[in-house]
């Protein structure tokens, strides 16, 4: 089945910011470029942006999502693409650490305030579908996104699949996870392109952490850059930002760009105290202290009551069982007190605390490096900021 | 220094959570913005100078009025009038704006000028660019729009000067 190209897809997620309302004096055009002019149509004539009748929606904007559909042409006739963004007001779901849980509608858990903003903008996006939904039922469909967009792509990949019985690829740039494992799963399967797109000092795709995970289940992704360390500008989309998703994905195949997989997810991590040194701030450090965590939890036979948690109410409420639950393991035999200490140096060292001993493993212990782990967060990332 | 409410929340959290909390961090420092001056200014490019005349299957026409809307933060609206050749000038428009810093800021400026005419609307030109700096293509273009209400209105695509891979696309009934 036929994917869009890197190039193109990348603009589809560009060109969703570039929509505006039209001006005072009615004036709105799509100065798509000539690749994308070439292999889809956005027509304007329905929804909000003239209000008159007829022909294929381009555009809405309901709450705090954004969608644009095109129509296939020439290559790519009878193929559609949905390129979705968030708003400003949604950025509020990736900057907010405590993350609530519902069931998506593949009846898996996923990010309540993600899902929530999908859900706003369902409605809408069925009664613009539904009609154009004919032809062959083997063209697919194309959703792409980036940042929050990219999280609302995934939502609606997974709606689309169970919707309309057509092919589904997802292209996302920067995106966050979505869901828990079960919501993975169903899009790893259910999907039949994925392509995750990241750049390697981008903070937003390290969030929010385990027990979310990233679809394909394989924890394959296309690392656009050989950027290390966690940076805010890594995060951009547009074309004058340094490295910009726009000039990473300037590439018209796929095959071209650089599948990467950190196995993390599929094979145990266990960390010794002595290599604690190793480790640093950086989105590599982010996934496999997760994966030592999970490791740990496994060895010491905690993992699927854990797990089995991970649905119920909120990262909050969830991480402070884990902490609980991790003061328990250390007491019940010197090989886990070891493996816990393993964790929790490379997470002192994570945050820069190089010079702190793990001495006693108390819950409260944990709360202590953990308020150290904060404010030392808070200088790096005040620098990163100030930077600008 | 007070820590705000969602600093405090994120205590319970357990150490592995800190990319998580960069996020929230990050959330309260652009709440907290004015606490460490990140209300920084940046100049911001909205559009060079604008030349041009109008005509209508060649003769001018003048005293009409153009009108160009620059949009980023917000819509900056002037307009002109043609004067007897039925030429019109709109000086370059710089303005200073902390929109650059915000988090995960992905404002676009979009440029459009236009006019209307025994009840018709006419582009004159109508482009997005994502660059705060002015732009080579965009510069010389501006400088010298003809543009004749009898021609209709066109995609132009010209390679980014200074990014080449990438195109300007103008709408415009403008020709040069």
């Amino acid at each position: 089945m036929t994917a869009i190209s890197p190039r193109i897809a990348a603009e589809l997620a560009d060109l969703v910011y570039q929509i505006k309302r039209p001006t005072k004096s009615g004036d709105f055009r799509i100065d798509s470029s000539p690749d994308v002019y070439r292999s889809f149509t956005f027509d304007l004539s329905e929804g909000p942006v003239s209000g008159s009748s007829g022909g294929f929606l381009g555009l809405f904007q309901k709450t705090t999502g954004f969608a644009m559909i095109g129509r296939g042409k020439g290559f790519y006739e009878g193929h559609i693409v949905v390129a979705i963004r968030g708003t400003h007001s949604s950025h509020d779901w990736l900057t907010n650490g405590n993350v609530g849980l519902s069931v998506g509608l593949s009846g898996s858990s996923v990010h309540s305030g993600f899902n929530d903003t999908f859900e706003s903008m369902r409605p809408v996006l069925d009664r613009v579908l539904t009609p154009h939904i004919r032809g062959s039922k083997f063209k697919p469909i194309h959703c792409v996104g980036h940042s929050l967009g990219g999280a609302l792509a995934s939502l609606t990949a997974d709606w689309i699949r169970i919707r309309f019985d057509r092919p589904v690829n997802l292209y996302t740039f920067g995106a966050p996870r979505v869901g828990l494992s079960g919501f993975a799963r169903k899009t790893s399967f259910g999907v039949d392109r994925i392509y995750r797109c990241t750049h390697g000092a981008d903070p937003v795709p390290k969030v929010p952490l385990w027990p979310f995970i990233h679809a394909p289940l394989d924890g394959s992704e296309y690392r656009l850059d050989n950027d290390r360390g966690i940076s805010i500008a890594a995060h951009s989309m547009n074309r004058n930002s340094t490295p910009g998703y726009r000039n990473t994905a300037n590439s018209d195949d796929g095959q071209t760009l650089q599948k990467m997989s950190q196995g993390f997810l599929n094979s145990p991590v266990r960390l010794s105290y002595q290599n604690r040194h190793q480790a640093s701030f950086s989105g590599y450090w982010a996934d496999k202290i997760s994966a030592a965590l999970i490791t740990l939890l496994k060895d010491a036979g905690y993992y699927s009551a854990i797990i089995a948690q991970a649905g119920i109410g909120t990262t909050l409420t969830f991480y402070d069982l884990v902490a609980r639950t991790l003061e328990d393991i250390a007491k019940a035999s010197t090989r886990f007190a070891e493996q816990t200490a393993g964790l929790l140096g490379h997470m002192l060292v994570f945050a820069g605390k190089v010079a702190v001993q793990v001495v006693n493993l108390t819950y409260q212990f944990i709360k202590w490096v953990f308020d150290q782990t904060t404010s030392e967060l808070y200088r790096s990332v005040k620098q990163a900021l100030d930077r600008n | 220094m007070p820590k705000s409410p969602l600093t405090f929340n994120l205590a319970h959290y357990t150490l592995f959570s800190v990319a998580l909390l960069l996020c929230t961090v990050l959330g309260s420092i652009e709440v907290n913005a004015g606490m460490f001056g990140f209300f920084k200014q940046y100049n911001v490019h909205l559009s060079p100078e604008v030349k041009g005349r109008i005509t209508i299957n060649g003769t001018s026409i003048p005293d009409i009025e153009i009108e160009r809307i620059l949009d980023y933060d917000q819509e900056y609206i002037e307009t002109t009038r043609t004067d007897q050749h039925g030429r019109f000038y709109f000086p370059a428009k710089n303005i200073k704006s902390s929109r650059p810093g915000k988090l995960l800021d992905e404002s676009r400026i979009r440029q459009v000028i236009g006019l209307s005419y025994q009840g018709q609307r006419y582009l004159l030109w109508y482009t997005t660019t994502s660059s705060l700096v002015a732009e080579q293509v965009l510069v010389e273009k501006l400088n010298n729009l003809s543009c004749d209400l009898a021609n209709p209105e066109k995609r132009h695509e010209f390679r980014i000067h200074e990014n080449p891979s990438f195109y300007h696309v103008i709408l415009s009934i403008c020709r040069w």
